[in-house]
């Protein structure tokens, strides 16, 4: 990365003055030292995933400072001397992380995204062990960033943790959601019962596509993967962009193979047909020539060329079957093999078609409630003041039709 | 068309009612009437499903990615959106819709934001993806063309077919009363004054005050400040004790409410206060009344005094329709003053009635 926003109190960028409803912590140093202290609901953290700095031993301990306040509140273990560490708001930390994609789309490096949930463990019961979670799932991925030693910015609430990674691929990153997710299941945390394993879904996005780009499409591609990982059953890592790129790859592959059984078929009965033809119109053309060198054209020479010549077009057409016939029943084997193929294709599509359909219904798509008539109604003409009504109605046309009018002329 | 496709379509026919007109749609999966009641406080939606709902006309972004996420929703409506409105970007839509004011900043955000809220309303009626849906939408009298343009633009996108009609008119078409009858619909923004007199109402037949649901509630915050100066309040808590304790009646409970004081919760009574501000929208609604009945023709203005309709959300103030006779009969020497049963759905249902009233030529023209 070219250069950084300074996070230091006073540094060269201004916070910005809108606040999310989430408050956040910004936070440097290593994992094991970096605090997060869960005080309410809906409470939200940001922090700077970025790899630790060398620093003397004495700077290692964290503090926090109030960005409303600015005073510094050393943390238990603080030496006085510690320098102090700038508190960010989510909002702040979200400025921060805008920036940074900003930053990569103008100079065209990769930067990923990822979004982790919790499966299970349900908001309306079970929030008192998400707050003991979130943040302990939080440090684990720090703790996994800093082993790989890899940068980013991230931000966690009771129900997701966010964070973008510039300068790394989605593989990249797919193997440290992966590593987190088995970090995850191996969490003993306290509050929590030990019965309860803590099963995390991921969704990374990236920039490394020819689609359109920005912040919210990254986080929105993220965290459509996250959503793809909980329908799935949960404890996964998906890519959802990957997810309709394999679509895409499979219909094209089932188009590409349809396509290519059409032309083999239509193209090799055609080419051996011409092929065959040409020989065997050479071959007669060649026996003619024979006879025709005969100076004498008795009546036994004759008949002997016609008998000779039928026969070599009967024999032609015999052989011509069989090779034929021998041609197709090879040219079969091929197209089962590719109609086999095309099944098993048609099929994986259906499959993840029907997966996606499941998610959708997922989303409360309604199918709606039938109406009580069955076609359009009207005014019926036994109703009281019937004619009055009419031209009411009629008026009512008329003026929506002269709205129309108005309309159509205004644009 | 397929087997059952035919079936359907049999028994389709067979249940059309014998009084009805001759149908011209194709499709043969059935028929949903939709009357959308678009008001600046309120939205209502009465459907030939079964369907009625209503939606406070509150429309709601959130301001980041982070509220997004913790709110799980692109957009948020209504009630929804009132109670999470500092994690928003909070519009009233159909208060700028009325205004006609399109130099305003935020109007093109304000007409995105009403076009989202009736895509909700349409969604709330449950319309099935095969049916024909039209709908007739009761849009405020003073709602600007290019507010109109944007509301039919968004109704086409999930209607077949859409038609507009005035608020009081729509009232009145679905009560059938339609001869020599006042309506006075008194909304959030406007209270519209409709006379009704056998025929399509003219802009002479309409009149349009201020006086109205916001109106109370600024005069209520006005007196709350000057007798209880110390009471800490904001507009929507004073509009959420109008909507409990809202009454002209001198004989009332007394409304007691505790509102903070320095942080403390202290209980005041704003009884007075209340009927006081609710009080105030008498007279002028009476004074529009009586330019109407003034104008109209001499022999039937008795008629049209004995045959004044009271609906709208404001009409579900406790002893209204009796102030506003007590009125009339100050300044019009006598009167009778009706509430409507269904204030909510009064706009709503006039307007199904209309839809369902409607022949399908006008229907497919408009399409």
């Amino acid at each position: 990365m070219t250069s950084r926003p300074d996070l230091r109190p006073g540094g060269s960028h201004p916070p910005p003055k809108d606040r999310a409803p989430a408050r956040s912590t910004a936070l440097r140093g290593p994992p094991a030292r970096a605090s997060v202290r869960p005080d309410g609901p809906e409470e939200g953290r940001a922090k700077d995933l970025r790899a630790p700095r060398r620093r003397p031993r004495a700077r290692t301990h964290p503090t926090v400072t109030s960005p409303t306040t600015a005073s510094p509140v050393s943390e238990a273990g603080a030496t006085p001397s510690a320098p102090p560490k700038q508190r960010l708001s989510t909002a702040q930390m979200l400025h921060l992380m805008r920036l940074e994609m900003d930053r990569a789309l103008r100079h065209g490096y990769p930067i990923s995204a990822l979004v982790v949930g919790l499966d299970g463990f349900d908001e309306e019961h079970h929030m008192p062990w998400r707050r003991a979670i979130m943040p302990a799932v939080f440090q684990e991925l720090k703790a996994v960033t800093f082993q790989n030693d890899i940068r980013g910015l991230g931000v966690w609430t009771e129900r997701f943790q966010l964070a973008i990674f510039p300068h790394v691929t989605p593989d990249r990153l797919a193997q440290l959601a992966e590593e987190l997710r088995y970090r995850g299941a191996a969490l003993k945390i306290a509050g929590v019962p030990e019965s309860e394993t803590v099963v995390l879904s991921a969704g990374i996005a990236h920039n490394l596509h020819p689609g359109p780009k920005s912040f919210e499409l990254l986080i929105e591609e993220a965290e459509t993967g996250m959503g793809l990982a909980q329908s799935a059953g949960g404890n996964k890592v998906v890519q959802a962009r990957e997810v309709e790129r394999e679509l895409d790859k499979l219909r094209e592959e089932v188009d590409s193979q349809i396509q290519e059984i059409q032309e083999f078929q239509s193209k090799l009965f055609a080419d051996v047909d011409s092929q065959e033809d040409l020989w065997g119109r050479e071959l007669v053309s060649k026996v003619i020539e024979l006879f025709r060198r005969e100076p004498e054209k008795s009546e036994g020479v004759l008949r002997v060329e016609k008998e000779v010549i039928a026969l070599l077009k009967a024999e032609l057409a015999a052989w011509r079957e069989t090779s034929t016939a021998t041609r197709m029943i090879e040219s079969q084997k091929t197209i089962g093999q590719l109609e086999r193929r095309v099944a098993k294709l048609t099929e994986s599509l259906g499959i993840t078609e029907a997966e996606l359909k499941r998610v959708a219904a997922m989303k409360n798509i309604d199918l709606g409630i039938s109406s009580i008539y069955r076609n359009v109604q009207g005014l019926s003409g036994d109703e009281a003041g019937a004619e009055t009504k009419k031209e009411m109605l009629k008026n009512v046309f008329e003026s929506n039709l002269a709205l129309r009018a108005a309309l159509a002329s205004l644009s | 068309m397929s087997d059952s496709k035919n079936k359907k379509k049999t028994d389709a026919e067979e249940s059309t009612s014998a009084g009805s007109s001759t149908a011209t749609a194709e499709k043969t999966e059935g028929v949903l009437y939709l009357g959308i009641d678009f008001g600046t406080s309120h939205t209502s939606v009465a459907a030939s499903n079964g369907v009625r709902e209503t939606i406070s006309s509150h429309v709601g972004y959130p301001k980041d990615v982070v509220s997004r996420k913790l709110l799980k929703k692109d957009v948020l409506f209504g009630d929804e959106a009132m109670e999470k409105r500092l994690s928003l970007n909070f519009y009233r839509p159909l208060e700028i819709l009325k205004t006609k004011n399109h130099d305003r900043e935020d109007f093109e955000a304000n007409l995105k934001a009403a076009k989202d809220l009736l895509r909700e309303i349409i969604r709330l009626a449950k319309p099935r993806k095969d049916e024909l849906v039209y709908g007739v939408i009761g849009v405020p009298a003073q709602a600007s063309i290019h507010s109109k343009d944007a509301i039919i633009k968004t109704a086409k996108e999930a209607l077949d077919s859409v038609m507009l009609c005035s608020e009081p008119f729509a009232v009145a078409y679905g009560l059938d009363m339609l001869d020599d009858v006042l309506v006075i619909d008194i909304g959030a923004g406007t209270t519209d004054l409709c006379r009704m007199h056998g025929t399509m109402p003219e802009d002479s037949d309409q009149i349009t005050i201020y006086h109205a649901g916001d109106w109370v509630d600024n005069r209520f915050a006005e007196l709350m400040v000057e007798k209880h100066p110390s009471a800490q309040f904001t507009i929507q808590m004073l509009k959420e004790i109008k909507e409990r304790h809202s009454s002209v009646d001198e004989r009332v409970e007394p409304a007691l409410v505790e509102l903070p004081v320095n942080g403390k919760p202290t209980e005041f009574d704003v009884t007075g206060e209340l009927r006081e501000a609710c009080q105030g929208i008498v007279p002028p609604i009476v004074e529009g009344l009586k330019k109407l009945v003034a104008t109209f023709d001499p022999e039937f203005q008795k008629k049209l005094k004995n045959r004044v309709l009271l609906a709208g959300g404001g009409s579900q103030i406790r002893g209204l329709h009796l102030a506003i006779e007590r009125e009339m009969h100050k300044q019009l020497g006598g009167g009778k003053c009706m509430r409507i049963q269904e204030p909510v759905y009064g706009g709503s249902n006039g307007a199904l009635k209309i839809a369902h009233d409607m022949p399908a030529e006008y229907w497919e023209k408009l399409k």
